[in-house]
């Protein structure tokens, strides 16, 4: 056997269990739909002028 | 929406591009209305002359005295119905005068021009993505 052969070019890492999870962060869960209205809620808030028209946004 | 806002701020329209649309815009009364279409495909309606430029003029040709509502809409793919609501018209729009053409990927980017349009004066369309 060579040396080549015995040489491990791309050692493998056994992780422990769990250990790929993911920290909870205080990333928001939201969509893009969600993040439109907040922009639209504001909006309205801040202007009273602002208004909003179309089918099915009472809905 | 409805319950905080009221009745006279968010308004629900039958399918009616044409007719919500034109009282977005010229009106010189100080609201700031935003249109929003179900589906750019919808609009396809509307590209006569007198229709499509109507809200870019509103703001331009009255020396400015006027002002049109921000219109925005799901565009491209839909859900169920890509037969007849995939028009992609972001092109479209961004070819005629006045218009300006806003395509926002990500939530914040859409959070971001849903606050930023209000303020200006310009017509502008907001494609978005249906279905997000």
């Amino acid at each position: 056997m060579t040396q080549a052969a015995n040489t491990r070019f791309a050692p493998t890492q056994t992780r422990k269990e769990g250990e790929h999870k993911v920290a909870p962060t205080l990333m928001p869960d939201c969509n893009s739909a969600m993040a439109l209205r907040t922009g639209d809620d504001e909006e309205m808030e801040r202007d009273p002028n602002v208004l909003l028209m179309g089918e099915e946004v009472a809905q | 929406m409805l319950d905080r806002f009221g009745p006279d701020r968010v308004i629900d329209t039958p399918i009616s591009e044409a007719g919500f649309l034109a009282w977005a815009s010229g009106g010189d009364d100080g609201l700031r209305p935003i249109i929003e279409f179900m589906s750019w495909s919808f609009t396809l309606g509307l590209h006569r002359p007198d229709r499509s430029t109507t809200p870019p003029r509103s703001a331009t040709c009255p020396a400015g005295s006027t002002r049109c509502g921000h219109v925005r809409g799901g565009n491209g793919i839909a859900h169920q119905l890509a037969a007849t609501h995939s028009h992609r018209m972001e092109s479209v729009y961004a070819r005629i005068p006045a218009w300006s053409s806003i395509t926002p990927s990500t939530p914040a980017e859409f959070q971001g021009a849903a606050q930023g349009q209000h303020p200006c004066d310009d017509p502008g369309d907001l494609p978005r993505i249906e279905k997000c």
